[in-house]
């Protein structure tokens, strides 16, 4: 595939087209940091995709769950993420063609009621729009629903595929675990790729990847102020820093775009809206149409400070005295901090108690709980949600809809389930203190 | 002597309520129609007439329903939810949970001791579960809405309707009648199907006691004995009130508190 057969696909066109008109009209906006830091991240990344595919440099294939420090350790060589098309679509371009991969996917045989985030990986695989890989790295995170997409991407890349396999438990014999197949991921990569993963440039990017990590730790906790002075739709923005960028000088310059922009918005005291109620967003964003969070805020005083894909928990730094620390802090941070990954796997305990900790963290009045319509994670554990709210006495509102396709719940639906919530429930129940 | 009243424009039925001193003296129920602002104003002036008072007389009105926003001479527009919290708290003080079933969808309500709403759950994605399924049902079985009641306390043991959704559930009623089965029998099933609906519905919310059913399907004891039946709890009744025009009491009240800038109610869209 060269660089003119990618920007001549009508796909890709619309994304090359959209993306600096976006960065155009946030770039005059001294306020908005951190949303012009992720188009100027995505718009790099873009373009080191395409001079990758000028070099003809190997590409490595990988899912949702998987952190790209090994592939950007091997030097020349591309990390790109199966979601990405797809994502791009719904956060910037031309959400029918993030549908197209939905119904795609479907008329190839993956059952309807799968998750939307596999299908439009595998949709996008169909349509033949990445370059083709060297190998593929497929890994049963950030929930086991990935499986799916992870074989499809096996079977239609016709490329090596290494598989990680999560184990079940939240301890650290899974972390040394995952550790140990990175180990082994290493020769795989150096294999297909044709390329030496040196340790030094790893320490570099984990370095790098730290610093990532220490910038969204910080911002986080600025986001814990009342009110809150940074748009909502910014919360959700964690998880594509790290599936994407995580490792790259472009990951650690968004991640410090909005921690600034929160730092220098909040010591100066200023809000673009009259905050009233907030809420910790649980599940899934409304990534169709992130609009929506700027309604919320403009008509309802509705802040979402943080929410799920959001919250990257605090355990730990890479350690990298040594390649051995190296791969298991990577490990930990792909099963213990990535955004999902850590709530989606084990008991749901974890997902319970990191749910009550960002309510009581970042002073929620409510839980908002989007629950993902194909997800057993979200709704089997509901119950146990609900019950927590109860002796927390918090309000929770849960709806069912699809992050990737509008067409499950719509927009106008989602607007009047949380309008509804927020007017009826939480609201007046402030207003009584 | 504040004057208050309530107008509550539902899916099937619209309702009115004049309020004197805090004394519903005007009532009004009849069937909504394709032109809701018609509908709202017919309705209130129906029920000005009833309470023998003109509206120039009258200070506040709110709006409430599914057509609320319709009711253009209301001074504020109140969802439903809160309406019929208020209502039935306003009846009986020591109801905790409000099931209120129409024409067009099911709530359960949770109030507190002073009538806030604490929380809610709604059916309003399906037929299933509302008047609208019994409405269905009768049509198709061709009897009266109003018969139903006498048909579920006729002879015979239930059928079992194994079809949750209103469109199967149709064609499955007419399987039965054309495997001659008696008709107090499929009633029977299908109430017994309504109720299992509402009952989950109701224990999403913790089913806390007192318990009291609203809106139009609430006057039907058959839809009320297997609810309770269900959910192993008695209901408890208005006695005398029309549990169909609680919603627009509670329109009512919430008028009255606006006067009394007593009000903690937003109006809708506005926090």
């Amino acid at each position: 595939m060269t660089r003119e057969e990618i920007i001549n696909t009508p796909e890709w066109r619309e994304i090359f087209r959209s993306l600096p008109v976006l960065q155009g009209f946030f770039a005059g906006d001294p306020d908005s940091h951190g949303f012009h830091a992720l188009l100027h991240g995505l718009a790099v990344y873009l373009e080191k995709m395409l001079h990758h595919v000028d070099h003809h440099n190997p590409f490595v294939w990988h899912n949702l769950g998987f952190n790209p420090e090994l592939t950007y350790a091997l030097g020349d060589v591309c990390p790109l993420a199966i979601e990405t098309a797809g994502v791009l679509h719904n956060l910037l371009g031309d959400i029918n063609v993030s549908l197209d991969f939905i119904d795609g996917a479907q008329s190839a045989g993956i059952p309807a009621d799968c998750c939307s985030a596999d299908k439009i990986a595998i949709g996008a695989i169909q349509k033949g729009l990445y370059p083709q890989p060297a190998c593929t790295v497929g890994i049963n995170t950030p929930c086991d629903a990935q499986v799916l997409s992870t074989q499809v991407m096996q079977e239609l890349a016709e490329a090596p595929f290494f598989a990680i396999d999560v184990p079940y438990y939240h301890n650290d014999e899974t972390i040394r675990h995952v550790a140990a197949q990175l180990k082994d991921l290493v020769p795989f990569l150096e294999e297909h790729t044709g390329r030496r993963l040196d340790y030094d440039r790893l320490r570099e990017v984990c370095e790098v990847s730290n610093q990532t990590t220490e910038a969204l730790w910080e911002w986080l906790e600025w986001r814990k102020q009342v009110p809150l002075t940074q748009s909502s739709k910014l919360a959700a923005f964690t998880l594509m820093v790290q599936v994407l960028f995580t490792g790259s000088p472009e990951g650690r310059d968004i991640a410090r775009a909005l921690l600034r922009e929160a730092r220098e918005r909040t010591e100066r005291a200023e809000r673009f809206f009259e905050e009233r109620v907030r809420a910790v967003w649980y599940q899934d964003a409304v990534w169709t149409d992130m609009q929506i969070y700027d309604w919320f805020e403009r008509d309802l005083g509705l802040t979402v400070p943080v929410d799920v894909f959001g919250y990257y928990a605090n355990e730990g730094l890479i350690d990298t005295k040594t390649p051995e620390t190296m791969l298991y802090g990577l490990a930990r941070k792909i099963v213990a901090c990535h955004p999902m990954a850590r709530q989606f796997r084990s008991d749901i305990d974890i997902y319970v108690r990191d749910f009550m900790h960002l309510v009581e963290g970042w002073n929620a009045d409510c839980c908002i709980f989007a629950g993902h319509i194909a997800c057993k994670h979200a709704w089997g554990g509901i119950g146990l949600f609900k019950e927590a709210c109860r002796r927390a006495d918090i309000p929770l509102l849960i709806f069912e809809f699809d992050m990737f396709d509008p067409r499950v719940t719509p927009y106008e639906d989602v607007y009047f389930e949380v309008e509804r919530f927020v007017n009826e429930i939480v609201y007046p129940r402030k207003l009584r203190g | 002597m504040p004057i208050v009243a309530a107008v509550d424009i539902g899916s099937t039925a619209s309702k009115a309520v004049i309020l004197i001193d805090g004394n519903p003296v005007g009532q009004v129920v009849g069937p909504s129609s394709t032109n809701p602002k018609r509908t709202a104003r017919e309705i209130y002036e129906r029920a000005l007439v009833g309470a023998d008072v003109r509206a120039s007389d009258v200070e506040f009105v709110v709006g409430t329903g599914y057509g609320r926003t319709q009711v253009e001479f209301a001074d504020r527009n109140i969802s439903e939810i809160t309406c019929h919290g208020r209502g039935a708290h306003f009846l009986l003080p020591s109801v905790r949970t409000v099931i209120d079933i129409g024409g067009q969808d099911t709530k359960a309500i949770c109030i507190d001791e002073q009538g806030n709403l604490l929380d809610f759950a709604m059916n309003d994605k399906c037929a299933a579960g509302t008047g609208r399924f019994l409405e269905a049902m009768a049509r198709s079985m061709e009897i009266p809405l109003e018969a139903m009641e006498d048909y579920y306390f006729g002879e015979g043991e239930p059928c079992a309707i194994t079809s949750m959704c209103s469109v199967f559930a149709e064609s499955e009623v007419i399987n039965l009648i054309n495997d001659g089965l008696e008709l107090p029998r499929i009633v029977k099933g299908l109430v017994l199907s309504l109720a299992a609906r509402v009952a989950s519905l109701t224990r999403r919310l913790g089913l806390v006691e007192d318990i009291v059913m609203t809106g139009g399907v609430a006057k039907n004891r058959g839809v009320q004995e297997a609810i309770e039946n269900k959910l192993k709890v008695r209901v408890k009744n208005f006695h005398g009130f029309d549990p169909q025009i609680v919603g627009a009491l509670g329109g009512a009240l919430i008028a009255a508190d606006f006067i009394a800038d007593k009000a903690s109610v937003p109006q809708d869209g506005k926090s």
